[in-house]
């Protein structure tokens, strides 16, 4: 049987693992370098998983999330292109796969996006930008709220034990907390009330009505959407409501982060609002976060009004490696609103 | 095969590679020839001949060589 690229059935179920154990055996074992040991991970709805194989192994696979999208006010049918595996990065016989796997998913929805990719250098964002996407990096942005946890934790400024030592001299002084302030780094909001809502059924979907045609290209964001994405039953995620929007929060205490050690770290996962009612989300959902007692906030955010109204609440923008990809016939719509409820969700925050 | 198609091949895989090629280099041999490579090689053919590989294609493109029967067989030379 030739190499062909077919629905992941159960009988596969070996062959995924031993695809996965020569990847590994590469040093390719992290998460995002195995494919699923079972063709119904059940993490998020509308999953379809497609397997590159011959007659008796597995070389590659994908996965496709059919979702439907907001395009210029027409509700229509995309896909999100994640986790693109290849037997090509360990056996060049296999190089023309990761192509092949890109060219089956458009013939099966040629409105694609693919989300993260783990940096510009990577090789599924080179070969997108090659093949036409529009590739764009969705900016990050970050508020201190405790410079002292942060100024002891932030993986990416303690970098060397010099640099550490300086960073645990100005959190013990309070120099750090004092440089911030001045530069307007951890400046805190007035505490306003907030209201949450247990759940987004009966009074989202009048907000996706309301909002839905004032952004060019986003994903459907209706009430039976939300609570699949967010449910009821997961007590971490936080639903904040305001007159014209809302915002959908986590509050995480991280243990050794790779990026934010042992802080805790509230996240604007996602939101909606008209953009010229995104300022009164953010300040809803930021005076929160802070009566919580989170050390530092972060956001990743790629429309222009929610960035421009996190930086009038005091935050900064970081560098950031979250890139989004948008097949030419998605990439066509105009501006998108795109965050980290797209994609994967907030699976690793 | 015409030799016009493998010449123009191993043009195209040099200048895609960066380095010389032969008719029977392949992933295997030329340093350079990984998957991201490869993609840029596909692609730089098919925009220069105008048409694009089909999947069983890909698969046997596997050598200079075979790239370039593949190019000639579709121009029917």
């Amino acid at each position: 049987m030739p190499l062909e690229i077919l629905p992941y059935t159960a009988d596969r179920i070996e062959a995924v693992r031993a695809f996965n154990q020569r990847l590994a055996s590469h040093g390719f074992s992290a998460a995002h370098e195995q494919f699923p040991e079972t063709p119904v991970p059940g993490w998020l709805p509308g999953l379809e998983l497609y397997l590159a194989a011959d007659a008796d192994q597995v070389h590659g696979g994908y996965i496709l999330r059919r979702q439907q999208f907001s395009v210029n006010g027409q509700e229509l049918s995309a896909a999100h292109y994640r986790l693109p595996l290849s037997e090509g990065v360990i056996d060049r016989a296999y190089s023309m796969l990761g192509l092949r796997m890109v060219r089956d998913a458009l013939a099966r929805e040629s409105r694609l996006y693919a989300m993260g990719m783990g940096g510009w250098d990577k090789p599924l964002p080179q070969m997108l930008k090659r093949l036409g996407w529009q590739i764009s990096a969705v900016p990050f942005h970050f508020k201190v709220v405790h410079p002292g946890p942060f100024l002891r934790n932030i993986r990416a400024l303690r970098t060397s034990p010099m640099r550490r030592l300086a960073l645990d001299a100005a959190a013990f002084t309070g120099a750090g907390w004092a440089g911030m302030k001045a530069l307007g780094i951890s400046r805190r909001l007035p505490a306003q009330k907030v209201e949450l809502a247990p759940s987004f059924a009966g009074w989202a979907d009048e907000i996706w009505r309301l909002v839905r045609g004032q952004y060019p290209l986003l994903a459907v964001r209706d009430a039976r959407t939300l609570d699949e994405l967010y449910p009821a039953s997961d007590p971490r995620f936080l639903r904040v409501r305001t007159s014209g929007g809302w915002a959908l929060l986590l509050d995480t205490r991280m243990r050794d982060h790779k990026q934010f050690g042992d802080m805790r770290v509230g996240t604007l996962v996602d939101c909606l609002a008209p953009p010229a009612s995104a300022a009164s989300v953010v300040r809803a959902a930021v005076s929160l976060l802070e009566q919580r007692g989170v050390d530092l906030i972060i956001s990743n955010q790629s429309h222009a009004a929610w960035s421009q109204v996190l930086i009038e609440a005091g935050f900064r923008t970081g560098p950031s490696n979250f890139l989004v990809a948008l097949s030419p016939s998605l990439a066509k719509a105009g501006e998108f609103h795109f965050n980290r409820g797209d994609g994967d969700g907030p699976i690793h925050l | 095969m015409s030799e016009q198609v493998l010449s123009r091949i191993q043009q195209i895989a040099s200048d895609v590679l960066l380095t010389d090629v032969r008719a029977d280099s392949s992933p295997e041999t030329v340093e350079s020839w990984d998957s991201v490579q490869h993609l840029n090689l596909i692609l730089a053919i098919e925009e220069e001949y105008g048409f694009q590989f089909s999947p069983e294609e890909m698969d046997s493109a596997k050598t200079v060589g075979a790239i370039a029967g593949l190019v000639a067989a579709r121009r029917g030379v």
